[in-house]
Parts: C-alpha cells; structure tokens; sequence
C-alpha cells in the first residue's frame, strides 16, 4: 500500500518500466526505514559581525545553525561550512587548518585559540560565542588588525635585554598566567617571560664584570 | 633603511584612528577563570592596604585628637556584633590573602611553580590559607 502511494507521488515514476520501477521503491522503503534513526544535531553560533564597507555599521552578533551530523569536529569546520552554504560575507583567516600557521587565531567561547584545534562543544543546548581575539581593531568580522612588531633577530643579546630595561614592556607582565593558560599549542611564556625577568637581574652584575 | 620602527607604529596608530576601525570587545567576553580573579583580587587588596596604610598615617599628622581619644571614641559608638565581626573580616581578609598571594608571587618570581596545573594548586592552597587566617583572626 505505501508502495503504492509513494509511486503515485514521485513525478516521472509513472514513466518507469514497471521491474525498475519496483526496485526504486524498494530502495526509497529502505532509505526511508533507516532515515527517522538519524536526528540532526543543531547547533547555534554566535558570531562577531561588522563589515567596514557599510557606512555606519556597527559590531554585531549573527547567529547562525549548523547542522553537526553535517559538519567537521572543529570550529574551523563550521565557519567555512556556514561561509559556503549559508552566508559568503563572513570573513575569516584560515591557512593550514591543522594547527601550524596560526592564521585562524580567534576568541572561541571566552578563550582565545586556534579554530582549526577547537573542537565544537557537541552540547546543543549552548551556543557557542565566536569574537574576534580581544582588544585589536577590526579589519572586518573575525579578522584583527596585526601591528608589526620589532624584530629582534637583528640584534644581540645584550642589546635586546637593554632594550626591555624599562618600564613599558617586560615588566608590563603581571604573572596572570593567561597565556599559558589559553596556549592552543602547550607553551608556556608566563614561564619563558619570568626566565628573561631572572636574566635581566643578572645581566647588569656581568656588565659590571666586563667593564 | 626604510622607515624606522617608531615611524611603523605612528603609521599604523594613524591608519585606525582614521578608518574608524572598532576594538574587539575584551573584558567583556574574555573567560573569567580562577588564576585570573586571583591575580585582580591581588591588585585589589594592594590597593585597599595601600591607601588604607596611607589614610592612617596622614589622619594621625593631620588630625587634633590623640589615639587613645579616638579610640574611646569609637569605643562608644554601638556597634552590633555583626557588625564588628564583619569589620574583623573585612581588614583580615586583605592582608591574609594578599601576605599569601604574595609569598606565591615570589615563588613564581624564582621561576617555579609556573606550570598551569601548579598554578591552580598553589592557587587554592592560597585561598584555603587565607579563609583559615581571616577566619581565626576574626574570632580573636
């Protein structure tokens, strides 16, 4: 009876010989008898927007749903399934999509990481919040402005602990430690930052020495 | 040579200002979490010790009256119990935490107990001393 009813319904079935017919309804049973078995896992993203080229746009949270069953483990994963299918004005870094490059740094749920490392919370019921990384200029929605910083491979090493002898940048560190804490990676300059601290103390009394 | 590591920055400075490019929210996103409400708390009662310290010193050059006349001053003002224990507790509780939090930033400026999981540990010892402090000189 159902086989009969879907026949009905499927335009262009009526042009089908009647053994081919049948096996396409059998195959349309069985597809239809293993799909209510799969649920899609909605998942909501909240998204930081603001596109520079709209005179008078302001930042913006754009929630977008992605369905899990149809998409890569990691946030990465989501942002470029939701640029491809849903909106292509999300703009994004990304390069190597496995953690090296560092291109799609962002602030993902509160903690700044990568999110080609960033496995999505599978828990549907939360949203999960995209910004991008804290306290730089927007160039637009996710991607931050880089300010060049001073290379100090072109120097020695005397030369470049003198250089942090002032107040304004080595000893901005405070010890917070929430850059080890958040490091995608396992490194830990909290730790690196105390060691150069430790040098600086030294490095005046062989100064003294050389002198 | 190019320009000058100074002259990149004003550049850069510059460019923003002039493209009204919005900041990334920060503080109001960022995920609080216990190291970081620590090292705030720290700042918080440095502050609150300092200024309290500096308040006494210039009350006592400024002011008329002797201490031993100010104390009976205060002596006579009806304060409720609660309200006395609370006063205990709240000038007990800063120079308990940050004489603790403070003897963690000198071990961290040794250069040890820098790895996260020493952090939180080291972190709790330090709220666990400092409710056990606080608490029994508040019961003095």
């Amino acid at each position: 009876m159902a086989a009969l009813c879907v026949c009905s319904a499927r335009q262009g079935a009526a042009a089908l010989r009647s053994s081919s017919g049948l096996l396409a309804l059998r195959y349309v049973q069985t597809a239809a008898a293993a799909a209510p078995a799969v649920q899609p896992r909605i998942k909501k993203f909240q998204i930081y927007r603001w596109d520079p080229d709209t005179p008078g746009d302001k930042p913006r949270m754009q929630t977008y749903e992605v369905d899990l069953n149809a998409c890569g483990p990691m946030v990465l994963d989501a942002l470029i399934k939701i640029k491809n299918e849903m909106d292509s004005t999300l703009t994004f870094r990304r390069s190597c999509r496995e953690g090296i490059c560092g291109s799609c740094a962002m602030n993902i749920n509160g903690g700044n990481t990568l999110a080609c490392l960033n496995k999505i919370d599978t828990n549907i019921s939360k949203v999960s919040k995209i910004y991008p990384l804290p306290h730089m200029y927007v160039v637009k929605d996710l991607v931050p402005a880089y300010r060049w910083m001073i290379d100090s491979r072109d120097d020695y090493t005397e030369e470049r602990l003198s250089k942090l002898q002032d107040p304004f940048s080595l000893y901005r560190c405070h010890t917070i430690m929430n850059c080890t804490r958040t490091c995608p990676k396992g490194l830990n300059p909290g730790k690196a930052i105390a060691e150069i601290k430790k040098m600086m103390a030294t490095y005046k009394e062989k100064k003294a020495a050389t002198a | 040579m190019g320009t000058s590591a100074q002259e990149e920055m004003n550049k850069f400075w510059a460019k923003n200002t002039r493209l009204n490019r919005p900041m990334s929210p920060h503080i109001s996103i960022y995920r609080w979490s216990v190291p970081m409400a620590m090292s705030i708390t720290h700042r918080g009662t440095g502050v609150a010790l300092s200024g309290g310290i500096s308040v006494f010193a210039v009350a006592a050059l400024v002011l008329p009256g002797s201490f031993p006349h100010y104390l009976d001053l205060i002596h006579s003002l009806s304060f409720g119990p609660a309200l006395i224990t609370l006063s205990k507790f709240a000038l007990s509780f800063p120079v308990a935490y940050h004489t603790f939090n403070g003897i963690r930033h000198l071990v961290w400026d040794a250069g040890k107990g820098l790895k996260i999981p020493e952090v939180y540990g080291s972190g709790y010892t330090v709220i666990a001393l400092t409710l056990l402090t606080s608490l029994a000189l508040t019961a003095l």
